[in-house]
């Protein structure tokens, strides 16, 4: 097992005043914030711009024992040996003082968490296997994904147009397939407005499920990520005391 | 899963003790360098331990005249780093190089005599002019004549017993490295591969990682080819920080650049071979080159490959793509990849077609399955 570097934080906090107060009392001279933008004084690296060339020796020149890095809501693939992620992990190297916040542990699968596991751990190069991981520097937060389910039924004249609408979908298919059950999907909310306004995702969801195929895909979807988020809080809660 | 073994040894300490290894075991060695980063680095371990066995080594370079100048001045500062102990094998021998950027003059002939006037620059005596070995000149492909591997080919051929060090580092790529782990070529030693007549390929810096070679060139104020400083300026990827050929069909878009890098290189080179203008112009647009877009004139990449093929100009290649294409899948996937053979005369088959069904088609059976 690596040593760690830091903390993560999984879930609703309070992020501003927990930076705030890791900072007084650890003598931290200057910060640096990877990801989503926070209201800080201090350089901000997005996430696109975390591996260029221009960046990247400036930073492992700059970053030092006196340097905080936070990095806020990264979780962008559920590709561990990213470049970009390779990159900011050997940022992390030049400090023991990293604060890795994300709402979500997960992308789709509970072993997207070890991304986050990987910034806190002492050796650049050894991805520990999700099985052996010990989550003792993690924080969970409130992080809960509420479904309320509605059901709706459409008629046979929805149902036609629907065939209609995925034959136009797959017609139009030139270079990214994935488009089609996108684009049904848009086709059903459309329909869905006459029944009630839908709710964006965020962590309390209203949705409806019609009786068309493409809702009960996105709905199975959705069921499967809440299913791994609570199998993957389970283990982290797990993981920590043993 | 293969995995890495971390040792209390860092890589400049494993380095030395492979090149003391070497050393202890050959008489011959001999370096193949670049002008890049990583042969500049191994190239300079290995002076310095001749150095201090007051030995003699070889430094290889195989001069394919359609370089940068940059690469000719850190060529010639690695070359002349420890003369008294460096035997200079850099070559300036004519042999054939594929153009991608023309179909006319599909195949660079460098210092080809006929051309003497449009050279690049002029061979210098210090080098060798003339092949340096007495066997009959061995050819891997007779169609495509005496190329760039037949030159290494032949040079190994005419040395026995001789450690050739090459500067392949495995985090590169995964094919690199598969080659340095897949086998030990000599004994037990797996950072090596072996080659005919009781030759031998060394991989010392197999372990080096990208700031590791950066780190050992700063704190031995070595020079370093201009090109990266190039790149830093322009802020490009880490993975983008090549030096390569200009011309063969892996690297021609160095050209699009070249007028801003050095400029006199780019004005010479528009003497020398047919096509540098055009690919200067169109090396990174996604329908020429690129391949990525289908021109509007087509509606398919089938039937944009079948005009390629109909009207491609040179008979004897036309006739290795149609041989090629003949067992391939007839979809958009294949279709495309055969595109880019075509527009980049790829007749060496650097860029293999994944034969499989296209993969666009296999998703949209399974949306149109479950949706």
């Amino acid at each position: 097992m690596s040593a760690n570097r830091g903390f993560v934080y999984i879930g609703d906090h309070k992020k501003l005043d927990i930076i705030n107060k890791y900072i007084q009392e650890n003598d931290i001279e200057k910060c640096y914030v990877f990801g989503d933008h926070l209201k800080l004084q201090c350089e901000q690296y997005k996430f696109s711009d975390t591996d260029m060339y221009k960046y990247y020796y400036k930073l492992l020149q700059e970053i030092d024992g006196a340097s905080l890095i936070i990095i806020n809501e990264l979780m962008r693939t559920q590709n561990r040996y990213d470049l970009k992620y390779n990159c900011v992990r050997k940022y992390c190297l030049n400090t023991k003082h990293v604060l890795v916040f994300s709402y979500f542990p997960i992308r789709k699968a509970k072993e997207d968490v070890m991304i986050l596991y990987d910034f806190i751990q002492d050796n650049p190069f050894h991805k520990e296997a999700y099985s052996d991981a010990v989550f003792n520097n993690f924080v969970l937060g409130d992080c809960v994904l509420d479904i309320n389910k509605k059901d709706v039924e459409f008629g046979p004249d929805v149902l036609e147009k629907y065939e209609t609408e995925k034959q136009k979908a797959i017609k139009a298919v030139n270079k990214k397939p994935d488009i089609i059950p996108m684009r049904l999907l848009k086709f059903s909310q459309k329909h869905k407005i006459n029944f009630d306004p839908m709710d964006k995702i965020k962590p309390n969801m209203n949705i409806m499920v019609s009786n068309l195929k493409v809702d009960q895909y996105y709905y199975s979807e959705l069921l499967n990520f809440k299913k791994e988020l609570e199998n993957g809080k389970e283990d982290i809660q797990k993981q920590k005391r043993s | 899963m293969v995995k890495k073994i971390y040792r209390n040894k860092n890589v400049l300490e494993s380095a030395i003790e492979r090149y003391e290894y070497i050393f202890d075991n050959f008489e011959n060695i001999i370096v193949s360098i670049s002008g890049g980063k990583d042969s500049t680095v191994l190239a300079h371990l290995a002076l310095m331990e001749a150095k201090k066995r007051n030995r003699k080594i070889g430094i290889f370079f195989l001069d394919e005249e359609v370089v940068y100048k940059n690469t000719i001045e850190q060529v010639e500062y690695v070359m002349s780093m420890y003369p008294e102990v460096t035997n200079r094998f850099w070559l300036q021998i004519p042999f054939n190089l594929t153009n991608s950027t023309s179909y006319k003059d599909s195949q660079l002939k460098c210092w080809e005599q006929k051309q003497k006037k449009k050279w690049m620059r002029k061979r210098d005596s210090k080098n060798v002019l003339h092949k340096t070995w007495s066997h009959e000149t061995k050819i891997a492909d007779r169609k495509k004549g005496f190329g760039f591997y037949d030159v290494f080919k032949n040079f190994e051929m005419s040395f026995d017993n001789t450690a050739f060090l090459v500067g392949l580092r495995s985090d590169e790529s995964l094919n690199r490295y598969r080659t340095v782990i897949k086998h030990p070529g000599y004994k037990d030693i797996l950072w090596s591969t072996k080659r005919g007549q009781n030759n031998h390929s060394f991989y010392p810096l197999y372990d080096w990682s990208f700031s590791d070679i950066w780190k050992y060139i700063s704190e031995n104020k070595l020079k370093y080819h201009k090109y990266y400083d190039f790149c830093f300026m322009k802020g490009k990827f880490l993975n983008q920080m090549r030096v390569s050929s200009l011309t063969h069909e892996k690297a021609f878009q160095s050209i699009q650049e070249l007028p801003e890098f050095e400029f006199d290189t780019y004005q010479k080179l528009l003497n020398r071979i047919e096509g540098i203008s055009f690919a200067q112009e169109t090396a990174k647009d996604s329908k020429m080159f690129q391949v990525k877009k289908l021109p509007k004139n087509f509606d398919s990449w089938m039937k944009y490959r079948d005009f390629l093929l109909e009207t491609f100009p040179v008979p004897e290649k036309k006739y290795i793509f149609i041989k090629r294409f003949k067992n391939h899948f007839n979809n958009n996937y294949v279709a495309r990849l055969q595109c880019k053979q075509l527009v980049l005369n790829d007749y060496e088959n650097n860029f293999p077609i994944k034969n499989i069904e296209d993969p666009v088609q296999e998703k949209v059976k399974y949306w149109s399955k479950i949706l």
